[in-house]
Order: C-alpha cells, then structure tokens, then sequence
C-alpha cells in the first residue's frame, strides 16, 4: 500500500463512521492538535467528528534529510471524536484492519502515554499504540483544553502515516517510502528536508522571527479586543464576544507557537527565556478557547441542535 | 454496640470485576492493594463477616474474590441514651411526650425504655436491635463504594462520564456464588459476562459461577492471577533464553512492569547486530529497557547485574500474543535497529569531541537562574573539593579535571537524547579518551559514581573521588538553594533538597572518608560567594545570565536554615531506629562536625540508658544544667572554691575531662560515657549534698556556678543528657 492509498483508505475509513473529512490548517503547525478543528471543537458541549491530515512541523528533529527516520516535517492523519464513543479502541483496530494489518497476528499493545502541551495549555490520559515493538499512534482523551475542563470528553487518535507506511511497505529508509507506486517518498520531500533544515537551523533570521513573534501576539490581544486591566494583567475589553475574532486571533497563536519552534531549533533562546516564550503562547492559547467557547454559547452551540439525544449513550451524563 | 457473633450460614465466595481500556502498568499493583485495603473497610462498615480476601488484575481488569461471606449482615445491638427519668417520665413511671418521642426515634415502643443510672443520675435509654439485612441487597453499594474509592495517582473522565477512573471502565462482574449483584456506576451495569484477550480470544465470556471465573478466564487466554502470571512468564521467558543459548539478565522494575502488559504472556527472543556492542552497555540497556521494554541477555551463565555482565546480542521481548512469532521479532528487530542506529550516531558525535571540550559548553546552560550556570556549578565543585582532605592525597589536577568534567556529558548529545546516561557517557568518554591517554581513569568512574545514591537505600560511591564529587555537588546544591532561599516547602522539593542532604549524610557517616559536613556547607558557601556573586564581567558571557544573581544569604543565616534542615531530616531518617530523645539528646553541633560519631553516639546512649550507671549521671546533669542554663561560661578564680565536696569536683572534672574528650575524639563513646558514670556521678552528687551553689557572695556564686558549667560540658561533649527523658 503505498503512502496516498494509505491516507485514502484512512479517509475513507474515517468517512464511513460518520466523520466530516477536513484539510489540514493552512498555516505551520507542529501537529493536527493545533489545529482549530481539535484544539477549539475539543471545547463546549457540542459533538464533533472529524478527521484530515495535518503535515506537522518540527523545526528540531530536521536532519538534512540524512536520517533514515526523522524528518522536520512530516504526516500525522488526526482523527477527533467527540464525546469519545465507548468503542474507540475497537474502532480503531478496525482502521488497522482496514489498512491491511491484522492485530491479531501482531503484538498490539496500548502502552501508557499521557499527553501534555503546556503551549497550549492542554493535557489528556491515554496511550501509544505499538505494532510490534513500533509506536505508530497516539490515542488521547482530552482532559483540559486551554485550561478549561473539556465536557464532554474529545477522543483523539493520531496516526503517525510515515512509520506506518514503512511498517506496511517494508522498508527501513523513510525516503524509499513509494508515495505512489511510480514516485517516491525521497523524491516528494529529500531535498525539501535538506532545503528546510539548512534554514531552520543555520539561515533563518532570528531576530525577524522574535519580531513577528511579538507582533502576532500583539495582534492576538487585539483581535480579542483584550485591554491590560488596572492590575497590568490582560482582560477582556470587548464584551460581546460576537465582535472578537477568534479564528484570526486563534492563527496567530499557530504562528506564534511555529516562530518559538523555529527560534528553538536555531538555538536563539536560552533555557529561561524558553520558558517564557512557552507561558506567553499558553496565555494567548487560553485567551482564544475562552473566546471562542463564549462565542458558540452566544451562538446557542449550534451543533447540538442536530445531535441525537445524549440519553441513547448509556454512559450518559449522570445526576 | 456490639455485633451479633451467632454462627450464620455463608456464602462460598464473591467476585467482583472492574474491566476497563488498558491500565497504565504502574498503577495496576498498587490499585489492587487499594482494593483489598477498601474491601475490607467496606465489608466491616456494613457489618458482613467474610474470610480472605484476595485480589486478581491485568492490564484489562481489577478484580478481588472474598470467601466465606456471611448471608446477612450481623444484627447490630446498640443502647442509645435518651433524656434523664424526670424528664422522660411522669410521676407515674409513665412516658411524658419527650419520653414517648425519644422512643419513637429510636423506633421503639414506649414501654420498651429502660431506666440506665449514670454518673449524672438516671437518663431513660432504648435498647435498639437492628436484624441485618441480606447480604445480597447490601452488597451492591459495598462494591460501588469499593470501586469509586480506589485511589489513581491520575484519574480522567470519558465520554460524557462524569466520574473518574485511571481508564475507561468498560464492565462489572458481580457474582455472589452464581447470582448477580445488581450494580450501575459511571453509567456501566454488572453481569456475569467479562471479556477474553483482546486478540487471541476476543468476545464475551460468560462466567456461571465465582468459583469458575480463572478459569473461565485462563480458557480465554487471560491468567488474571498475578501470581501465576508471573510464574508462567517467568517460565517462558527462561525457555525462550534455553532455546537461544543465552541468560536473562534480570530486571526487577521491568519484569513488574511487563506483567501488567499482557494478559498472557509471551516471551520471544530477539537479536541485533553485535557491533552495537561497541557501545556503552548502559546505553545499550537503556535503549532496550526504557523504549522498547525489552530485557537484556548475557551469555554468561550467571548474572549479577547488567553492569558486570557482558550483553549479548539478544534481548528478550515480553509480548501479548504470539500467533507469528516470527513476524513480530522481525518487526521488533527493526525497531531495536532503528534505535541503535540512532544511539550509535549520537555516540559518534559526542566522540569526535574530548570531554573537556563538552565542558566548555557548560556556560551556556542555566543550573538555577539564581544560582547561576552549570560552569558557575562546576567552579564551585571545584572550590569545594579543594579543601576537601584526601587520605591518600589526590592530585589537584585529578580534582579540576573531575569538578570540571562532572556535567559535561549533559552537553552531549547522547545524554540529550537519553538522560538516564548522564554520568555513563561521561565515563565512556573518559575512556575513548584515555585509549589515546591523558585522562586520569579515576575521573571516569568518579563521574558515574557522583549521582549516587539515587535514592534511599542506593549503594554509595565506593571511590574517595566518587565519594567527594557526590558530596560537592549535592552540597553546593543545598547551600545555594538555602542561601538564595529557595526551601522545600510541603511537597515542593523541585531541586530534591531533602533526599541531597540524605545523601550527602549517608556519604558522610558509611562512606571512607571522614569530613566535617558543617565544614563541607561551609566550603560551598564560599564557593557561591566568590563564584556566583563574581562580578558580572568575570562571569562567562551568556545571555541574560548575569542579571538575575540572587543575593546570598550570610554564611550564618545560611547555616542556621541548613541545620535546622539537617535536624530535622536526620530525626525523621533515625527515628525509626532510635527513640526520639536519644536523637535529641545527640543532635548536638559536634554531630555536624564529626558525623561519624552520631551513630555511635546514639548507640552507646541507648545502651547506657538501659545500664545501672544512667539514673544518676543524668539526675547530676540535669541538676548542673538547670542551675547554669541562665548563665554563659566565662573565666573564674579557682582558688575561690575551699569547701572539701568543691575541690573534690573541681579535681575530678579537670581529670575526666581530658579522658572523656580523647575517647570522644576516638568515637568511644560507650566508654566516655562509663569514665563520667564512674568517676564524675558521686563527685556531683555529694557537690550538691554539701555546698549551697546561690551563695551570698557573688564571686563564690559566680566560682561555683562555673565549676557547674564546666560539668555540663563535659557530659556535653558525649551527649546532651538533660534533654533524655524520664
């Protein structure tokens, strides 16, 4: 199965049970979590089904397209469920199924994983999925979300589509990958690995991307017509949270959250102001997923106008 | 109260199941502790006798089987006190309305009170019997109770569930013998149907009866008995190692946690290529153990430890299934290649570069913003092991090359990539280096032997060097912290302060060298003093680093805050071992000074407490004390005291005095403490017979209160005895 038939066959997994297929976000992200489909729809009481692929960026782990297994951008394929359904772990076998592997003839083990992005404010219980000793997913239940309590709870499972691929294909090198049967996974990304770890690492400007840094944050508060309050801290000066803009608000946090990652790989912050480019991106993060959960209450959460009533869910909300 | 204690009939057993998505493996042990723990407390509340208790897990279930259940719950006798006579009864012995509505509470009949004489004078009271209910209606929310009450380090919610669970809970089997209990609880109801392994036995299983639910169970592939899991996992990974010619090299930690990764275990044998051997063998492990959960081989016969044993190219593999071994070894071998082909790269790196090179690396990295960088912690290491006495002397260049090179491998890219490497690599380094010569080899095992003890009960260094770095580096890490007022507050301890000074005392009292630890603080309270706190222009350049140095505490702030500290660790660390008295009266500033003493201070004390000698030194140094706690030692003029019973004392102490401070000095503390019961007990007590201390005359009293003084001291120097007890 080469690497697009494998993505097909996951959409068209994922399509039959119901999910809405999405593209990915069209700003750099460093994976399908920042995307608003998870990170926002994560929020709120509205059910929410969705799946798409998300190339992920990860300015550190560039190797120059040297290393037969890491690449600084790479395909998650995310799928996001919510409320999580009881059977989440079979319904993901039967997507190892559908790909062509059969758990049964294979150790598959849920292997404890808990999930933290203190980016995004965000954390989750679950578990890596190994294959035969390989971890080709990650399966989250979303605990909090820009430090709000996620109710319900957001299933999240993320298929790592290149170690799958090279488990399916056979093959031990990343770029021997066939993307499609006449093309190769080298010929796809070997020189843009090269192209994009030369600039990561040695050629991108860093002090232009600690400026757009502050200016995206800068614009962020703007959007959300944040204000500083008599305490210096940031508050909400915009009332009605119909007149923030959330979404615009929301991209500048992925591109403020993609410059800190950039600044990292090019060694351009020290251990402490690390820690401070990670709480200011927190802080804006938080700012969004508070605006927009105010901003579907206004709007009466819409979706939960056609979803079934949550009685037929045995599990369902108790006194 | 009381419970009914006639013989009831009984159940033969119950069995409760909590299936649920797999339980992260380090909890599963300690949950099924709690669940007996809270099976027993449940069961007691509810008044239902019952036999063992015993419980069963796996990764996929929590289970517990309690025999021998009582039908009902024991009848409860209980007197419940009501108002006194004259307010409960008419003067007829008729109950008033108060009496009569007591009675009705206690859901009795009125002519049921009884008359109970008490201190206060006569109350009515009602004998209250309540016949237990059945077992079977109770026993529901006994489990439920059980169930929502067994403590997660982490618990999460699912779903719309709005109860939390370490995982997903996905059924109950409650079987009471063959019945059902009825039970509901994060919106799942109980049965008698559980599930098989996921994989190999898929579906449900139906359990007719408690008694058949293992082996109901080991028919689907699942050994929900801890115990026999272990034993058969144990036996096929022994086989698996016969068949492939190698030894298990045993791993407690991983062999717990590997149980609760299968429902059934599987052990196969996997092989990498050997000139992966080349590299570090702590390495090697680590790559097998921490990310792949893999157990390492040796081919010798016998096995201590990983660290003597040469590895062989083969690891044994834990797995849940095994329908294709072969299928999954070829894919766990690429996976192990993958990993040690990345291991390898990182060494290759880290190699090309000798280890003083990464050192210089150092500045770069803040230890504590405060505290300044890893090269300001390394200069301060320095500073502390050169007033460090080496018995046989050290050369110094030994030392700075050891203070220098000790953080160094956090700069490679092998420990950035596999922190629990720190201190291996940079020993691995040592050596590739010292194939070209130049490096003392002492420095290599100093650098891995200075991150112990890891934890309480870790074996010590067994090097002076590794004995001296360890306890430079943990010291300089207390002393700064406390000098900059960074303090463990509750369960806040981020730079592990308190198991620091435990470490740095262990090394202190059980390792070779004999050194001062009040010294020692000392030493690195300097050490911060002209290494952090050097002007900034001194400082290394680094970014933003040179700003933020936290004002240092005096030496003597420092040291009060690091005693007090001290103290208190060491009665918590001996409290177990000695009474609290005995530490108290021990803890005394020549503790700090010649840790070695401690012990065997604390040991001749208790052993001298329990001798004939005791009563009277203490009852003389207790006397001494009290008088002289309101005055401080100064000069006085001997020749003042005439009185027989006053020359006597001042002869005596002046003598035991020089004995008992050389066997104090020799830590003979047993025999110290025999010289002052002897000699210096009868002298003190006829002192007290004859002479009246409070004289009119102030230089006399001034004289004699000094002689006191000095009588304190002496016993002082063993141990503090007014503050024993009795």
């Amino acid at each position: 199965m080469n690497f697009q038939d494998l993505i097909l066959t996951l959409q068209q997994f994922w399509s039959d049970q119901g999910c809405l297929l999405v593209q990915p976000y069209g700003s750099e992200v460093g994976a399908g979590t920042f995307n608003p489909n998870t990170y926002l729809r994560a929020l709120g009481p509205e059910p929410y089904q969705v799946a798409y692929v998300e190339p992920s960026r990860r300015p550190t782990d560039g190797r120059y397209g040297d290393n037969p297994n890491r690449l600084q951008q790479f395909h998650q394929y995310q799928v996001i469920l919510k409320p999580s359904p009881t059977n989440l772990q079979e319904l993901y076998l039967d997507s190892l199924r559908a790909i062509g592997t059969t758990p049964q003839d294979h150790d598959v083990r849920f292997i404890e994983d808990d999930w933290e992005s203190p980016t995004l404010g965000a954390w989750g219980l679950g578990w890596q999925v190994w294959l035969d000793g390989l971890e080709i997913s990650q399966f989250t239940y979303f605990q909090q979300c820009g430090g709000i309590d996620c109710k319900p709870v957001t299933g999240e499972l993320t298929y790592g589509l290149e170690r799958i691929a090279m488990y399916l294909q056979n093959v031990d090198n990343v770029y021997d990958l066939k993307w499609s049967d006449r093309v190769s996974y080298g010929e796809m990304a070997k020189r843009s690995e090269w192209e994009w770890s030369t600039y990561n690492f040695e050629r991108a400007d860093a002090e232009l991307h600690v400026q757009h840094f502050q200016q995206y944050e800068q614009q962020c508060r703007q959007l959300l017509g944040m204000e500083k309050n008599a305490k210096g801290h940031w508050a909400h000066g915009e009332p009605d949270p119909l007149k923030r803009l959330v979404l615009p608000a929301y991209d500048c946090v992925v591109k403020c959250s993609h410059l800190f990652n950039l600044l990292d790989a090019r060694g351009a912050t020290s251990v402490t102001e690390r820690q401070g480019y990670i709480g200011r991106v927190r802080a804006i993060a938080r700012a969004c997923a508070e605006s927009w959960l105010s901003q579907r209450e206004a709007m009466g959460f819409p979706l939960l106008k056609d979803a079934p009533p949550p009685t037929g869910d045995p599990r369902e909300a108790r006194p | 109260m009381s419970h009914g204690s006639e013989s009831q009939p009984l159940f033969d057993q119950l069995l409760f199941e909590i299936t649920t998505e797999e339980l992260p493996a380090g909890l599963a042990r300690s949950a099924l502790g709690s669940m007996e723990t809270l099976v027993r407390e449940q069961l007691a509340q509810a008044r239902v006798a019952h036999g063992a208790v015993h419980t069963m897990g796996t990764p996929r279930r929590l289970a517990v089987r309690v025999s021998n259940i009582a039908t009902h719950q024991s009848r409860l006798e209980e007197r419940k006190m009501g108002p006194p006579i004259q307010v409960a009864l008419d003067g007829e012995g008729k109950p008033t309305p108060a009496g009569a509505g007591f009675a009705k509470r206690c859901g009795m009949d009125p002519s049921s009170l009884i008359q109970v004489e008490t201190d206060k004078g006569v109350y009515v009271a009602c004998d209250v019997v309540m016949e237990g209910k059945p077992t079977q209606e109770i026993l529901g929310d006994v489990l439920v109770e059980v169930t929502r009450s067994i403590p997660f380090q982490k618990s999460m919610r699912w779903g719309h569930v709005a109860v939390p669970f370490a995982r997903p809970v996905c059924g109950f089997v409650a079987l009471l013998d063959d019945t059902v209990i009825p039970l509901q609880w994060a919106g799942v109801t109980s049965g008698r149907q559980t599930t098989g392994h996921r994989f190999l036995a898929p579906g449900p299983v139906v359990i007719p009866h408690a008694n058949q639910y293992e082996d109901c169970l080991r028919k689907h592939h699942v050994v929900v008995d801890v115990g026999e899991r272990a034993a058969l996992m144990d036996a096929r990974m022994e086989q698996a190692c016969k068949d492939a010619g190698v030894t298990l090299v045993p791993d407690e930690a991983l062999r717990e946690e590997t149980l609760f990764l299968a429902e059934e275990p599987f052990a196969l044998v996997g092989s990498f290529r050997p000139e992966y051997l080349q590299l570090p063998p702590t390495l090697v492990v680590a790559v097998m153990r921490d990310h792949q959960k893999y157990f390492a081989t040796t081919k010798n016969e016998h096995v201590a430890t990983e660290e003597t044993a040469p590895l062989a190219p083969h690891y044994v593999n834990v797995v849940n299934t095994a329908l294709r071994p072969g299928d999954i070894t070829r894919g766990n071998d690429r996976v192990l290649e993958a990993r040690l082909r990345d291991a390898q790269f990182f060494v290759d790196e880290d190699v090309r570069k000798p280890l003083v090179e990464h050192a210089s690396q150092l500045g770069r990295v803040t230890f504590q913003s405060k505290l300044g960088t890893l090269q300001d912690k390394a200069d301060r290491i320095a500073h502390i092991l050169g007033t460090w006495e080496f018995e046989p002397a050290m050369p110094p260049e030994t030392l700075r090359l050891a203070a220098q090179c000790c953080k160094a491998d956090l700069m490679s890219l092998t420990v950035g990539e596999f922190p629990e490497l720190q201190g291996h690599m940079g020993a691995y380094l040592v050596e590739q280096q010292n194939a070209q010569g130049g490096m003392d080899p002492q420095v290599g095992q100093a650098l891995v032997e200075h991150y112990a003890p890891r934890f309480s009960g870790d074996a010590l260094p067994t090097t002076a060097l590794g004995q001296a770095l360890a306890a430079a580096d943990r010291v300089d890490t207390l002393v700064g912290c406390f000098a900059v007022g960074l303090r463990p507050t509750g369960s806040a301890d981020p730079f592990a302060l308190r198991r620091a000074i435990l470490g740095l005392w262990r090394i202190a009292t059980e390792g070779s060298q004999s050194f001062s630890v009040r010294a020692l603080c000392k030493a690195a309270h300097d050490a911060h003093r002209l290494i952090t706190q050097r002007p900034a222009t001194q400082q290394v350049a680094s970014k933003g680093d040179g700003k933020s140095k936290g004002q240092l505490a005096s030496w003597e702030d420092t040291w009060a805050l690091v005693e007090a500290f001290l103290d208190s660790r060491l009665r918590a660390y001996y409290g177990d071992r000695f009474a609290p008295d005995i530490i108290d009266a021990c803890l005394t500033a020549d503790a700090w000074a010649q840790p070695k003493g401690l012990l065997a201070r604390m040991e001749a004390l208790t052993a001298f407490r329990a001798g004939p000698g005791a009563e009277k030194l203490t009852v003389a140094h207790k006397r001494a004390f009290n008088l002289t706690k309101k005055s401080h030692v100064e000069d006085y003029d001997e020749q003042l005291l005439k009185e027989p019973a006053e020359v006597a004392l001042q002869q005596v102490v002046t003598r035991v005095g020089r004995t008992v401070t050389q066997q104090a000095q020799a830590l003979d503390f047993a025999g110290a403490l025999d010289s002052l019961a002897r000699e210096l007990s009868g002298p003190v007590d006829e002192f007290f017979e004859q002479i009246f201390v409070m004289s009119e005359d102030e230089g006399l009293r001034h004289a004699r209160l000094q002689l006191l003084h000095r009588v304190v001291n002496t016993i002082g120097q063993v141990a503090r005895l007014e503050r024993l007890g009795g």
